[in-house]
């Protein structure tokens, strides 16, 4: 016999929570925002145009007010510039960067991330990312272990005198998970680039309800400069996107899981990041570049033969010429969440090299070898060359009226918003009053304008360029995911319902079949896809499945050691967003293997697998009842044995239906919840049981009458609930 | 010669329902478990308060009383019965260790404790039925020994009840189980011994033969061995050892 594996005790618990019941909101004031409100960022004209003290201006119906402002001295700690993000959270706050301690002892200060609490508030400022010096005090540095130290200086292109960019809205998941517990907390969080001096493009996030810095999904990085403003980046349903300026990617967000309990009677916490994964815009493989193609220009025979699934027409003209990022511009990046445009970046592609939104195909960005998504070029030899579909821009300039609508440029600093009648944008124009106006942007040749420029200067505020809109219509990332915690002393083999394994196997080998790349061998193309996680060795040892298919899931554990072992089995829906836990223990000694299979079903209910009858290969041989004059117990010593062909795995699980009601079992390890009849008890044995093998069991039954003790037998195997 | 042909066709016909008879007899027939059982007790304090459980339990659950383990000719080696524990006592017990016990499986739990002064050894003669209860569990007689204080020999008796001979009755001869070195069973031998029922066939199988050797005898003189070779070839060796 393998195994000294005793019994199991299952401990199954259900946890659904809210994640609004789970935490509520950091604030307590009022949302003075309403749907379709938009915020805009713009400073008090300081002459000679120049700018003074910032604001967040407030835009409802039509109608322009001030809903936080600047103290006007630059000394001031409350002080802050012109904004140059803004962004509306879901509490209806406004959340923006702008350069502070203008004035002070330093040309470039550095930046902060400030947030309103509502109108007339208070800036608060939430962090400080000091330029060629550290203002203080009440400027507070960010520090995130590991990723930001106290001591470092942000650099700027200088001429924006931003140290920090790119900020976006995130609708934050952070699963939850305790022994018996899984739940999901949602939040804010405010997510930014920074440049810190000696490191590169850092991207950071501030948890808005728990009040923390940390590393957030990492952007693309500075594509040569120290522009970081060339940073854009932006969420949705859970993946960020990203441009430097010359390409784009989009990563599939880490899923944070917080995990704390307690093994042996030992505390521990844990932070762990799991999934992730990139892929950007292939390129051509000549050009050196993603090829765009607008949907609304003509294509022609490539000349090259059929090749199925690759498209034997191309555009007209490839190269650069008619595309509309190749070697300028992209600018912002936005997600339309309300009125259908999808993904759109602001690029320099478009009559004049002015900025126009852009909505572009995700297809390549989700997987870059597809080849769908491909042509033959017959200029370069049938080479299959990746394309972008890109739709009729969206007019960002060339309003009539005014016909002097003229963006600066397409910089992330003019980054437009995704708002319930569609996308606006912050439009610069030297004609213009006050230089700036906000449009609202539609398919077409002209742009309606939301705010004009003389409504911005009545207000007594100029220059416009971050616009924020409510609601901000963020999504946060949905689907199921399987975490497994191992508490040693075992390694497990997780496999799924199509064969993919994830774990480590009975010779110690590793398996993720969940993470990888995919190499398209038609066009070249790779896709990245990170789908499993292994927190590797160590005690617990966590391991997840994003999106995981429903059904049953093969659990093999194997022995590592001689003690105790619990494998705790989550799952966290988080369109919901709730959670659930089951557990199983046993007592494990080196090689001794057992099962720990569940089943998972489309929304994420999840429960340990139900034995199988196998009474039918199964021969039970019961001695006589021998009694204890000192414990007053009867004792029964059962043998069992493989009658069968085939080896039958364990755990094996004798139970006793039909029971006397003047007796009880003992040394029950349970009774029967999955496997009909329920309720009669059982005890279990390690297993696996060879034919022609046998196995002994002794019962101990309790009988204050000492009257006959009568039952059936009904031998189980396989799963895990009885 | 017609009438001599009709009493041959009789007698042959009595042979055969008595043979018939016999052959059956063995599943009414139980064979006895007979051993001298001797248990080391030398390392027992000599003093009273040792005692001694017999257990015979009822695999079927309903009493049916088809099993006894008869206990008898009870040494000491030097030591003593003492006065039988009644609190412990239960179910179908009879006598003691002074002279002759009797347990019967008439209930689920039939015990006999008895205290006793240890010796250098306990030594007993056991007489067990072995008929085989129906259904899966079969009857059970075990015994242990308790110490002064109350505990028990150890022994490496596989339920942790520390009994030191254990007989699971699910055949006619069933394995006697001695989970101690300071245990020495020797078979006295198993033997057959009449049930009551069997004896009612027996008695009517003799009178049947009696019968029609008489008519046989009058009608026409049989040879002198054919019966006695016929009931020699019907009786096993085994079962006239009787007890």
């Amino acid at each position: 016999m393998p195994l000294n594996e005793s019994f199991r005790i299952r401990i199954v618990s259900f946890a659904l929570v809210s994640a609004l019941g789970l935490l509520g909101s950091s604030s307590a004031h009022a949302n003075d925002l309403q749907s379709g409100d938009l915020l805009i960022g713009a400073a008090v004209p300081f002459g000679f145009g120049s700018l003074g003290n910032g604001a967040i201006l407030l835009v409802r119906n039509g109608a322009v007010s001030v809903f936080c402002e600047s103290p006007s001295n630059g000394a001031n700690p409350g002080y802050f510039a012109d904004p140059i993000g803004v962004i509306a959270d879901s509490a209806g706050r406004a959340v923006f960067l702008a350069e502070v301690g203008v004035g002070l002892p330093s040309f470039a200060p550095g930046t902060a991330l400030l947030r309103c609490d509502g109108i007339g508030a208070t800036a608060e400022m939430l962090g400080y990312f000091p330029g060629t010096l550290t203002l203080g005090p009440g400027y507070p540095v960010v520090v995130i272990p590991g990723v930001l130290s106290s001591g470092l200086t942000y650099q700027s292109n200088g001429a924006e005198a931003a140290t920090a960019s790119a900020l976006h809205l995130i609708g934050l998941h952070t699963i939850s998970l305790t022994d018996l517990f899984a739940g999901v907390k949602t939040q804010d969080a405010y997510s930014l680039v920074v440049n810190p001096q000696g490191i590169g493009a850092t991207s950071i996030r501030y948890r808005a309800t728990d009040q923390i810095w940390e590393a957030d999904t990492q952007v693309m990085s500075l594509n040569g400069g120290i522009d970081v403003t060339a940073i854009d980046a932006i969420s949705h349903s859970g993946a960020t996107y990203s441009t430097n300026g010359t390409n784009m990617e989009k990563v599939q967000d880490p899923l944070t899981v917080e995990a704390s309990g307690t093994i042996l009677g030992v505390s521990f916490s844990a932070t762990l990041n799991l999934f992730g994964s990139a892929n950007s815009f292939p390129s051509d493989p000549i050009y050196g570049f993603t090829v765009e193609y607008d949907l609304a220009d003509p294509q022609s025979p490539s000349g090259c033969l059929p090749a199925p699934p690759l498209d034997n027409s191309m555009p007209v003209n490839t190269g650069g010429l008619l595309v509309p990022f190749n070697g300028g511009t992209m600018g912002s990046v936005m997600y339309d969440e309300f009125t259908g445009y999808g993904l759109i970046i602001t690029t320099d592609y478009g009559p004049s090299q002015g900025p126009w939104l852009t909505n572009i195909s995700e297809a390549l960005l989700d997987n870059p070898g597809d080849p769908t998504q491909y042509f033959q070029d017959g200029n370069i030899g049938c080479l299959a060359v990746p394309f972008v579909p890109v739709t009729v821009p969206l007019p960002y300039f060339g309003v009539d009226p005014p016909p002097t609508g003229f963006a600066a440029d397409a910089g992330a600093s003019y980054k437009p918003a995704s708002s319930i009648n569609g996308p606006v944008g912050a439009q610069f124009s030297s004609t213009l009053p006050g230089g700036t106006q906000v449009v609202g942007l539609v398919t077409g040749t002209n742009a309606s304008i939301v705010v004009s420029g003389t409504q911005l200067t009545n207000a007594g505020f100029a220059g416009a360029h971050g616009v924020g809109a409510y609601p901000n219509g963020v999504s946060a990332g949905t689907g199921l995911t399987v975490v497994l915690r191992v508490d040693s002393p075992v390694n497990i083999l997780i496999t799924d319902p199509n064969g993919k394994k994830l774990g480590v196997d009975s010779l110690g080998n590793a398996h993720n079949d969940f993470t990888g790349t995919i190499v398209n061998s038609i066009t070249g193309g790779s896709e990245n896809f990170n789908n499993g996680f292994d927190s590797g060795p160590g005690e617990p040892r966590f391991f997840g499945i994003k999106n995981p298919v429903p059904g049953t899931y093969s659990v093999q554990s194997i022995g590592t050691g001689s003690g105790p072992y619990t494998v705790h089995v989550y799952s966290v829906n988080l369109a919901n967003p709730t959670g659930q836990a089951i557990s199983t223990s046993g007592t494990a000694s080196v090689g001794s293997p057992g099962s720990e299979s569940f089943t998972l079903d489309s929304v994420g209910n999840i429960g340990f697998t139900c034995s199988i009858n196998v009474s039918a290969e199964i021969g039970v041989i019961r001695s006589g009842y021998s009694y204890s004059i000192v414990t007053k117990r009867y004792a029964q010593i059962v043998t069992l044995t493989n009658n069968g062909t085939s080896s039958i795995a364990g755990p094996i699980s004798l139970a006793l239906d039909d029971l006397s009601s003047n007796a009880s079992l003992f040394n029950s390890a349970g009774t029967t919840a999955c496997a009909a009849p329920l309720g009669s008890p059982y005890v279990t044995l390690p297993g696996p049981l060879a034919p022609g093998a046998s196995a002994t069991v002794v019962l101990q039954f309790t009988d204050p009458t000492k009257t006959g003790i009568t039952y059936t037998t009904r031998v189980l195997a396989g799963g895990v609930s009885q | 010669m017609r009438k001599n042909m009709t009493n041959k066709k009789h007698l042959l016909w009595t042979i055969t329902a008595a043979a018939a008879l016999f052959i059956s007899l063995p599943a009414y027939v139980r064979a006895d478990i007979i051993d001298t059982v001797t248990v080391d007790t030398s390392a027992l304090p000599s003093i009273p308060g040792s005692e001694i459980f017999f257990f015979l339990t009822d695999g079927s659950g309903t009493g049916d009383g088809n099993n006894t383990a008869t206990l008898s000719s009870f040494g000491f080696g030097g030591g003593s019965a003492g006065t039988v524990d009644l609190s412990n006592t239960t179910g179908g017990v009879t006598g003691d260790m002074t002279s002759t016990a009797s347990l019967t499986d008439s209930s689920f739990t039939n015990v006999l404790a008895q205290f006793f002064t240890a010796g250098s050894a306990i030594s007993f003669n056991l007489d067990l039925t072995t008929n085989v209860d129906a259904g899966p569990t079969p009857d059970q007689f075990s015994f242990a020994i308790l110490d002064p204080n109350g505990n028990p020999i150890p022994t490496t008796d596989p339920t942790g009840d520390d009994n030191l001979l254990v007989i699971n009755i699910n055949s006619s001869n069933p394995a006697v189980v001695s989970y101690s070195d300071l245990v020495t069973v020797t078979p006295v031998g198993a033997v057959a011994t009449p049930e009551p029922r069997a004896n009612v066939f027996l008695v009517a199988a003799l009178f049947l033969l009696a019968r029609a050797s008489r008519r046989a005898r009058h009608q026409q003189p049989a040879t002198s061995n054919q019966l006695p070779v016929t009931l020699k070839t019907l009786v096993s060796p085994n079962q006239n050892s009787g007890s």
